[in-house]
């Protein structure tokens, strides 16, 4: 089967899944990978979107009328999450290859309407869930068993489990977007979007726990100077955070505090506190 | 040693926020593979462990401006990896704490980098998106190649530039340089005060990791991990 049969065959009615084969949905989800590309802040991912989408739009329509028009429909403003995006897009697609006459107006709201709730749980299940867990449980893993042999193979395991689940979530993205059309934001209701920041704070509170025997044990061992500096380091930037403290500011009063407290124990004759 | 920089200073930025986000980006990515290039993988691994969780609150969303932690590694990696190791003894912890330093205030200064780049990148978003409609399919190919090498180089040119600032710096300051290691008098002179650098560092990365995770509810999470893990430590 052609690539405009595949659409053509759409029409209005519910098609089977396998009509926008898996072929396809790599390519999206690996052109959704430069999204960002042209990122401005008029249109912000805008012109990425259209970038993405355009190869299938010139399969979806030949008349370059209705092509330009097409064209038109997937630029403007856009702004998501990049590994939700592609839920945008295949739903996107949908709408453009199954309804014959898009109502621009309506169109644009329901566009813009995508941003918010895939940005806000994108941000959500990924900068602030998926992202720091995977990098504070390698930073425990470096700390404990890091070694200039082990680097290589470290990279790779580390960005193999943080690119899974992330290219899983594209890939279903496209997908969903596709099977759902308008009623994409429906997708979120899953109670996997609803558990998964819970799940997050609970497992990256364990690691946090993890993480200040493994600083412990791999810095300050026995070193009660060098313990009191990690301490420090750990209330000062805690304290910093809370109180919403200038991020640069903070931790440049944190190197200075180095020097200083090592002159102080010197100075007393502690010999390490 | 100054390709590779770039390199790695063009690859860092784009997977930050333009393109991919594989987050190869990450310091504890970046910099010990960076170490392990140049053949100090020890220096890698240092930045790498100490810069990871500094940046963990500073999320690349939106417009928002964000501090360059990335690059800040990187450009901090880059100089302790090119002043050589004073003759009989490690890296001295002053170059480090320079270096660490440098990092921090590049990925300061970082803040204005991709606003920069972003406003640059509204022409070439306007030009792609007539280029679409005018269905030139060579021109629009074009500009995206060149969007992306604009990145590319945004990042390529800053990493270089403010390498060489701080590493000329450094030779004002500490007499160092690519061939010339801190005299052996000034290292034993100093790193018995900057020996708490590594300490430090990861505590404070730690305090930042604690904001974020630790709530009322977490709470008896963090102190179950830490009790298993103390238990294990202690077993070993």
């Amino acid at each position: 089967m052609d690539d405009r049969r595949i659409f053509d065959s759409v029409g209005r009615v519910p098609v089977p899944l396998i009509s926008f084969h898996l072929g396809y949905r790599l390519r999206l989800a690996w052109r959704s990978l430069f999204i960002q590309i042209f990122w401005n802040y008029r249109t912000m991912q805008g012109e990425g979107f259209l970038f993405v989408l355009f190869p299938f739009l010139r399969r979806l329509e030949s008349n370059p009328e209705r092509q330009t028009r097409l064209v038109r429909l997937s630029a403007g403003f856009m702004n998501t999450h990049p590994c939700l995006a592609p839920l945008a897009m295949g739903a996107m697609l949908r709408r453009m290859a199954g309804e014959q006459e898009l109502d621009e107006h309506e169109w644009q709201t329901w566009r813009e309407g995508l941003c918010g709730p895939l940005g806000t749980v994108g941000d959500t299940l990924i900068w602030d869930g998926l992202k720091p867990l995977v990098f504070v449980l390698a930073t425990i893993v470096v700390l404990l068993l890091g070694s200039p042999q082990t680097i290589l193979l470290f990279a790779v395991l580390v960005l193999l489990l943080y690119n899974l689940p992330v290219w899983g979530l594209r890939l279903w993205g496209v997908k969903e977007g596709w099977n759902r059309g308008r009623e994409v934001l429906r997708v979120l209701e899953k109670p996997f979007f609803k558990g998964a920041k819970c799940w997050g704070d609970w497992i990256g509170a364990a690691l946090l726990g993890l993480l200040l025997v493994a600083g412990f044990a791999k810095s300050t061992l026995f070193v009660p100077l060098a313990m009191g500096q990690f301490v420090f380091g750990c209330l000062l930037l805690w304290g910093c955070m809370t109180a919403r403290w200038p991020l640069i500011s903070s931790l440049v009063v944190a190197l200075g505090f180095v020097p200083f407290s090592a002159w102080l124990a010197q100075l007393f004759h502690l010999g390490g506190w | 040693m100054v390709g590779w920089i770039a390199l790695f200073g063009a690859i860092v930025y784009l997977d930050t926020t333009a393109a991919f986000q594989f987050m190869f980006c990450q310091p504890i990515i970046a910099c010990p593979l960076y170490g392990m290039i140049v053949g100090r993988p020890e220096i890698g691994l240092f930045f790498g462990i100490t810069f990871q969780l500094l940046w963990l609150k500073a999320l690349p969303v939106g417009a928002t401006r964000f501090p360059e932690g990335n690059l800040g590694a990187l450009i901090a990696t880059a100089l302790a990896a090119t002043i050589p190791p004073t003759p009989g003894r490690e890296t001295s912890m002053l170059v480090l704490a320079c270096a660490t330093l440098a990092g921090l205030l590049a990925a300061g200064f970082g803040r204005h980098l991709t606003p920069t780049v972003r406003q640059v990148m509204k022409r070439f978003a306007d030009s792609y998106q007539s280029a679409v409609m005018e269905t030139q399919n060579h021109l629009s190919r074009a500009l995206f190649v060149a969007a992306l090498s604009f990145n590319a180089m945004a990042g390529a040119a800053y990493v270089l530039v403010l390498y060489f600032v701080f590493l000329f710096a450094m030779h004002g300051l500490l007499g160092v340089s690519a061939q010339v290691p801190l005299p052996t008098q000034s290292a034993e002179l100093t790193d018995e005060l900057w020996a708490g650098l590594g300490p430090a560092l990861v505590g404070a990365g730690v305090g930042i990791v604690a904001e974020r995770f630790i709530r009322k509810r977490t709470l008896r999470w963090t102190i179950g991990g830490f009790l298993i893990a103390l238990v294990v430590f202690l077993c070993l």
